[in-house]
């Protein structure tokens, strides 16, 4: 029963994407859809096939930048979160910045970072660092705080330290709320890398997957911008799997 | 004692507890049962009174435990792990804490369960935790906050009779708040009946019956005469 459940999950969005494709080409063939509008999939895969190690380096490099980002963000934004946690007056006063993150649009200040950063792998690890932090800040104080009344009480009868209470309560009430945060901004963090490699490169002789888009969109290889937006796509997905499964090993004790 | 709302919890509770006793205290919801535990336990100080739990003798024992109304097991530590935890954050080296809490789920005969999760367990058994979690430090004074109300009739007599077996065996002091009244005048010493809000304390009443006491007392007439007693002591508090 199990077994056949693991077997659709894996099948039927397979099955959905040879339909997708079969869809696609059946499409340029018929409308004969010039390739620099809609490109046939034969002819995406050529191109891919032609420029894989290109291609391959670049999702690499990308996805080096978005995992910088994203520890990043794991990292500051749980120490955040744990600062939050600590007094009302502090979650008051700093919130509305922890919004800012939200709110500001990362293409419009991702210029300003490449300013102060440099032309460099560090600005594209910044722009994705930024995009990310947000869901951990929030989920984890929502973690932190959400802790029973009853569990407090337990706590202060033993005598515990705050330092005890925000370390042995606290912190592991509110990892699967961290771990919930990260994997939302696993994906975000792609997203901000490709964003910071549209305006910082990484020299003559490597690119990013943000660089090829621009690039092959202003050429106007339209077959060339279709494989690196899809392998941009798996890259998103192969982060968010990946999260999924490091946060599903770790709540095996939670739930 | 005032709630925040300024509806008086408490008024005139004047009582005391002779080491070894096993006192309940009965009435109806809503009249400050679990408020009169809180204070006593320490968690609530804006009350006007003065409450004093008996000086310590020994220098590794915990003046007092609180056995709360849920078992409140922290799901992501193992049973194990949850019976440490007073002696953890106690700061006792490591061996000490894992023999003595191996030792207080040896009693509660829950050491089978040691490396389970509290959701792999039943209600029962969670509440046995808690106990051993409670009995782990070796209190002089149980606080025991409806610690089975929760629970069905069955487990719950299998859980009385269990406690009963523990203050026999290790001679702590135990308050006993409840309002099952036959759970009362099986387990307790003394039983103390409070009135309805402000509560206060309207009988203070013995119960007779010799420990170690068997399962069959709670068939027995007299049992059913003092059951009696206090549940029309209890109607005459709340509706005079």
């Amino acid at each position: 029963m199990n077994n056949n459940n693991n077997y659709i999950t894996v099948l039927a969005p397979l099955v959905v994407f040879v339909l997708f494709v079969i869809i696609w080409h059946t499409c340029v063939v018929i409308f004969s859809l010039p390739p620099y509008l809609v490109p046939s999939p034969y002819r995406v895969f050529g191109v891919f096939r032609e420029n894989y190690a290109v291609l391959l380096s670049a999702t690499f490099l990308t996805a080096m930048a978005a995992i910088g980002g994203l520890l990043l963000s794991v990292v500051l934004g749980t120490s955040i979160a744990l600062l939050f946690s600590q007094s009302k007056i502090i979650r008051q006063s700093l919130y509305p910045y922890a919004i800012f993150l939200q709110t500001v649009p990362i293409v419009a200040i991702a210029p300003l970072i490449v300013v102060w950063f440099g032309n460099g792998f560090t600005s594209v690890i910044v722009v994705a660092f930024i995009i990310s932090l947000f869901p951990i800040i929030t989920n984890g104080t929502m973690g932190l705080m959400a802790v029973k009344p009853q569990w407090i009480d337990l706590f202060v009868i033993n005598n515990a330290s705050s330092w005890q209470i925000l370390f042995k309560l606290r912190f592991p009430n509110a990892v699967p709320y961290l771990l919930t945060g990260a994997k939302i901004s696993s994906g975000l963090s792609v997203i901000g890398a490709i964003v910071g490699e549209f305006f910082a490169g990484y020299g003559a002789r490597y690119h990013g997957l943000g660089y090829l888009i621009t690039f092959t969109s202003g050429q106007m290889k339209t077959d060339y911008l279709f494989s690196a937006v899809f392998m941009s796509t798996i890259l998103g997905l192969v982060f968010f799997g990946t999260l999924s499964l490091i946060s599903n090993y770790i709540l095996r004790k939670w739930e | 004692m005032y709630y925040e709302n300024n509806v008086q919890a408490l008024q005139d509770i004047d009582f005391c507890v002779t080491q070894g006793e096993f006192v309940s205290i009965v009435g109806p919801s809503g009249c400050g049962k679990s408020t009169l535990i809180r204070i006593i336990a320490g968690l609530i100080d804006n009350y006007v009174g003065d409450v004093r739990v008996a000086e310590m003798t020994k220098t590794d024992e915990q003046p007092l435990a609180l056995v709360f109304q849920e078992a409140n097991l922290l799901p992501w530590r193992k049973t194990l792990d949850n019976v440490r935890l007073p002696l953890e954050l106690a700061e006792v080296c490591e061996n000490v804490q894992k023999e003595k809490s191996l030792a207080a789920l040896d009693i509660v005969r829950l050491k089978d369960f040691a490396h389970a999760y509290p959701r792999e367990l039943s209600g029962g058994m969670k509440m046995r935790v808690s106990l051993a979690r409670a009995l782990v430090t070796k209190p002089q004074l149980m606080l025991l906050d409806e610690p089975f109300s929760a629970l069905d009739e069955i487990t719950r007599q299998q859980l009385n009779e269990d406690l009963l077996r523990l203050w026999q065996q290790d001679q702590w002091t135990a308050l006993f708040v409840t309002h099952n009244i036959s759970e009362a005048v099986f387990l307790s010493s003394r039983i103390i009946v409070m009135s309805d809000r402000p509560g206060r304390i309207i009988a203070d009443v013995a119960i007779p019956f010799s420990y170690p006491r068997t399962p069959q007392l709670r068939s027995s007439v007299e049992f059913a005469q003092h059951v009696g007693k206090i549940s029309s002591l209890l109607r005459e508090g709340t509706y005079e």
